[in-house]
Formats: C-alpha cells, structure tokens, sequence
C-alpha cells in the first residue's frame, strides 16, 4: 500500500480550514443561483456535510479495524443537510473537529500493518469496502468539495488562496 | 425530555478534562492490577472509549433526526479497545474532539421541538431507542466512566483537584 494516503488523510482538515479562510457569515451562507453551475449547497453547507461524513466514515474505518467484516449501514446527506441545522451551526468549528479527529486517527492508521488495510466492512449500498478504499474515499471526497468550494468562492469574487 | 438534559451533555467535555487534568503518560497508560475493582482499562484507555463512543452516538442520533427510524448497529468497545492502538493516540486530543463534538451537536439539540426527542431508531442490541434516550444515556455513560478514572486517580495517588 502506498502510505503517503495517510499524509493526505491527514492534511484533509488544513485544506478544509483554508477554504473557509476568509470569508464573512454571510459568504459562507451564500446560497447560489440555481444556473451557476457551482453547486447547489452553501460553503456552510458543505463544511458541515465533511464533518458529519467523516466523523461517520472514522467510526466505520474503526469497525473495519476491530471488528470481522462489520455491517456498515448508509446515511442520507440530503436528509442530513435539511434537517440538522447545517445554518445555525459552526462552520469553522466544524473543520476543527474534522482536522483534530484527522489528526487522532491519522495516529491509528500509521500504526497498522498494510495487511490491516485490506480488511474489509460490507457497506449497504457499497457492498464489500476495504480500509485501504475508505482511506482513498474520504480524501477524494474532500478535493471533490473543495473543487466546489474554490467555485462558489471565484463567483462571490474571494478567490481561494493558495 | 428536560432541557437542562442538553445543558449537561454541552458541559460533560469540561468534566472529562477536568478529571484527567494533571496526569502524566505513564499515569493515563497505567492499567490496574486485576481484582483491584476499579476497572480492567487505562484511564487513556477510558478516555479513548469515550471518544469512540460518542462519535458513534452523535452519528445515530443525527441519523434519529433525519431520517425515519433507521437501523442502527452495536460496536464491540473491547475490541476497539484492543484493536485502535490506544497508546499511540492523545488522550487530550481525545477530549478535545469529546469537547467540540458536544458544543456543535448541542446547538442541533437546542433547536429542536420536544417532539424531535421522541424520534427513533431500530438499535440491533437494544431495541427501539429514542432521541431523548439517546442524550440521556451519552450523559449516564460519560458520569460512569468518570467515576472510574476518579477510582483509578486514588488509587494512583493523585486525587483530581477541586
């Protein structure tokens, strides 16, 4: 296994926070129009999105590593988005808890053996998912937001910085 | 359920710092003689679970309120306990993420109407779970816990400071 993943892993929540850097409540609860093309979320949105996700994915990579083959049940994002108050909640505070629980488990990861990376959960809609394709989901899940992010911050003219 | 209930889970990160404040690493990693009665786990090893624990909670009781009672599935804490390389991770980090965890999921709770704390989820071990349960259960489980790092703390010679 390639283990500079787990650098990336950890360097999630130091990209995340970067992304928000800089911008006002209001920027970061900007809605866009519906033809822009950037995505149909609020920056804040987003944020919040990445943190529900990934504080569920490190408890399912637990599983994964502690338990033989587990069940790994889905969750609605949509029905996340809509009905946990994504706008009253803390979007900066959010991509702290993201980057500390990166950093804790990025501790768990480095120690393991890469035959532990291929031990594998049986997610309901995914079917069988190794830890190593985990690893992987969840640092490509954060450069997909981001991608997004760097677009909705171009068209409210707060270009991210590098 | 009784608001002050949200009060109690929002403040239970400062009692977990506070009950391990002042303790060095070899003091976190001791682990009790068995027979002694105060439990078979290191007060990191404590922490950790606690941790673990309420990641997994928060994440089922946001699914509670999103989606219409959903299945969720038991951990088996001793092995993560046995399996996530507790020495390697940081107790206080631990806490941190217990901490910030709490804070932001606290404002979800605040928000919500009574009814919402009567929201459900199918638990395979336990059953039909409420909400409200949920939070109250979150509290009792941080209380036991910290009960035992206070026995371990004597038993170490180092009592918690008022």
């Amino acid at each position: 296994m390639d283990r500079t993943i787990i650098d990336k892993y950890e360097a999630g929540g130091a990209k995340l926070q970067r992304g928000l850097a800089g911008l006002t409540s209001e920027e970061l609860l900007w809605s866009p129009p519906a033809d822009a093309g950037v995505g149909k979320w609020t920056i804040q949105e987003i944020a919040i999105h990445l943190m529900d996700s990934d504080l569920i994915w490190s408890t399912r990579m637990k599983s994964i590593i502690a338990e033989d083959h587990p069940t790994i049940l889905s969750f609605d994002e949509g029905k996340f988005a809509a009905s946990l108050f994504y706008a009253d909640q803390n979007a900066l505070a959010a991509a702290d808890l993201f980057d500390l629980n990166r950093h804790q488990f990025a501790k768990v990861l480095r120690k393991l053996p890469d035959s532990t990376f291929a031990r594998t959960g049986n997610h309901s809609e995914r079917g069988s998912i190794s830890l190593e394709q985990v690893v992987q989901l969840v640092v490509g899940h954060v450069d997909h937001h981001l991608g997004f992010i760097s677009r909705k911050r171009d068209k409210m003219g707060k270009p991210l910085k590098d | 359920m009784e608001r002050k209930t949200i009060d109690e889970f929002e403040v239970a990160g400062r009692k977990l710092r506070k009950a391990i404040a002042g303790l060095e690493k070899k003091e976190l990693l001791w682990i009790p003689p068995p027979g002694a009665g105060i439990g078979r786990w290191s007060i990191q090893q404590v922490v950790l679970h606690l941790m673990d624990d309420e990641l997994i909670w928060s994440g089922r009781m946001k699914m509670m309120i999103a989606e219409d009672n959903p299945q969720v599935v038991g951990f088996d804490e001793s092995k993560f306990a046995a399996s996530l390389c507790s020495e390697e991770q940081d107790a206080e980090l631990a806490v941190r993420i217990l901490d910030m965890n709490r804070r932001q999921f606290a404002v979800v709770l605040r928000k919500l109407p009574e009814s919402g704390f009567r929201r459900t989820a199918r638990h395979n071990d336990l059953g039909v779970i409420t909400l409200g349960q949920s939070v109250q259960w979150t509290n009792e489980h941080l209380d036991h816990h910290i009960l035992y790092i206070m026995m371990k703390r004597d038993r170490l010679g180092k009592p918690p400071k008022d």
